[in-house]
């Protein structure tokens, strides 16, 4: 009875995001009479698709107890690799060498260039033992100074209609970066559940010792996930870009906060082990909805910051609450 | 219980039931989660998760340190059952009555120094202590 009780209880904080978003679009809803419109919904869907996309990356960065601060730079660049190369290619005066790229091409670039960047992290927290928030802080500056370098500063614009159809087209009733975000959750998901990989994961969260010690490889583990959150904010990078059909240098500055944020808010704990990427996806669809809410309602974007700063703060006093009475 | 890196729930599933059933863990489910046990019946979760893996040797660091009497023989039944059953185990004790119910073999370890080695018939009590605080 009391067994029974206890895992009602704990159905119920997992549903407790769930809720609140309920409670937030009801709210939103009463407000505003353009909250509830198919084109909002898919407005606020396709907005919130690159962060959705980042945040899978990041939760998976965080199950293991660490963090990634560089996705937000990692995604500028990439961007920038993809814009520069499908417009320009690379030219090489001294050999007399030119080298065009396909959309194709270029996409495959900017998404290896996220991998080699995350890979790069990976390695360096695992190599030299550095803690992850210093590394991916380090790896913040310099991917944002790269960009400054390849673009020299300047936005890459007029990409062209094929390129822009990334983050603006619509596929069968759906935009298109509503698809690729939605692909990304289900892959996630898949990997945190149901395979081995998953399983480490959690593990390393958990207790990186023990894991260590029952014979996982952290070191490959740990590289194989920061190699997957670069690779994913390299596709975050392609729908910015391809939806602004410009890559700025200063693109997406203060995404990894979001992304954080929606992790955070989402349930998964920031000591790693517990936490899920299906919170972070309505962590996401909070924030973007939070956002969405206030611009309707004519709220001043410097509140808006304001807002989602103390939502965040609730959001860990409410997981904090939780977890005491948990034991 | 993986293929390809994927896992095969059921048969995780599975795995759990057989091996809550074999050791008499008290819990109300395979979900419930192991630090919501009692001690003895964590000890005898992690019993579970070793043997899962089909060792040849298994080594038993203190298996029953800080678990009530009746865990206790129920740990030690295990040991015996394992035991007969053709699984080479090393347990590492520092009680007497405990050695002397489990073991077929002793060794006597004292300042990292092996000071006795014994089959169980020929140990007494004495002499183990005495090589214990022996230092050669």
């Amino acid at each position: 009875m009391q067994t029974t009780l206890e895992s009602q209880k704990k159905r119920l904080a997992k549903l407790q995001p769930l809720i609140a978003l309920f409670i937030l679009c009801l709210i939103i809803g009463f407000l505003s009479d353009k909250f509830f419109t198919v084109s909002n919904f898919w407005n606020v869907l396709r907005q919130i698709s690159v962060n959705i996309c980042i945040s899978v990356g990041m939760t998976l960065v965080v199950l293991m107890a660490g963090i990634d601060l560089s996705v937000g730079s990692v995604l500028a660049l990439c961007g920038a690799v993809t814009a520069g190369l499908f417009k320009m290619g690379i030219e090489l005066p001294s050999q007399n060498l030119y080298i065009g790229f396909t959309l194709l091409g270029a996409a495959l670039a900017g998404v290896l260039t996220g991998a080699l960047l995350g890979f790069f992290n990976g390695f360096v927290i695992t190599r030299f033992k550095v803690p992850s928030f210093v590394a991916t802080l380090a790896m913040l500056t310099v991917a944002r100074g790269l960009t400054m370098l390849w673009t020299k500063g300047f936005p890459i614009s007029g990409l062209g209609e094929q390129f822009a159809y990334l983050g603006t087209g619509w596929l069968v009733g759906v935009p298109v970066p509503v698809w690729i975000s939605a692909v990304v959750v289900a892959v996630a998901i898949l990997i945190s559940d149901k395979t081995k990989l998953g399983r480490y994961i959690y593990a390393i969260g958990g207790n990186e010792n023990a894991s260590l010690l029952s014979g996982i490889n952290i070191t490959k583990v740990k590289i194989t996930v920061y190699t997957i959150a670069g690779v994913l904010a390299a596709i975050g990078g392609l729908m910015v870009t391809s939806r602004l059909d410009s890559a700025q240098p200063n693109a997406s500055t203060g995404y990894e906060l979001d992304s954080i944020a929606a992790v955070v808010i989402g349930g998964t704990s920031l000591s790693g082990g517990k936490g899920s990427i299906w919170g972070t996806v309505l962590g996401a669809i909070i924030i973007g909805v939070l956002n969405n809410g206030l611009v309707l309602l004519n709220v001043s974007p410097f509140w808006q910051q304001v807002v989602k700063g103390f939502v965040i703060l609730l959001a860990v006093i409410i997981d904090k609450a939780n977890s005491k009475n948990e034991e | 219980m993986e293929r390809n890196g994927f896992l095969n729930t059921k048969v995780e599933a599975d795995l759990a039931t057989k091996y809550i059933q074999e050791l008499g863990i008290k819990t109300s489910s395979s979900g419930q989660l192991i630090k919501q046990l009692s001690g003895g019946n964590q000890q005898k979760a992690i019993l579970g998760k070793w043997l899962a893996t089909h060792p040849k040797v298994l080594l038993l660091d203190e298996p029953t340190r800080g678990i009530d009497v009746h865990a206790k023989s129920e740990i030690y039944k295990l040991i015996l059952q394992l035991a007969s059953s053709g699984l080479g185990i090393i347990m590492v004790s520092s009680e007497l009555p405990e050695i002397f119910a489990v073991s077929d073999r002793v060794l006597v370890l004292s300042e990292g120094q092996l000071t006795l080695e014994t089959g169980i018939n020929q140990a007494t009590e004495d002499k183990l202590l005495k090589a214990a605080i022996s230092n050669k």
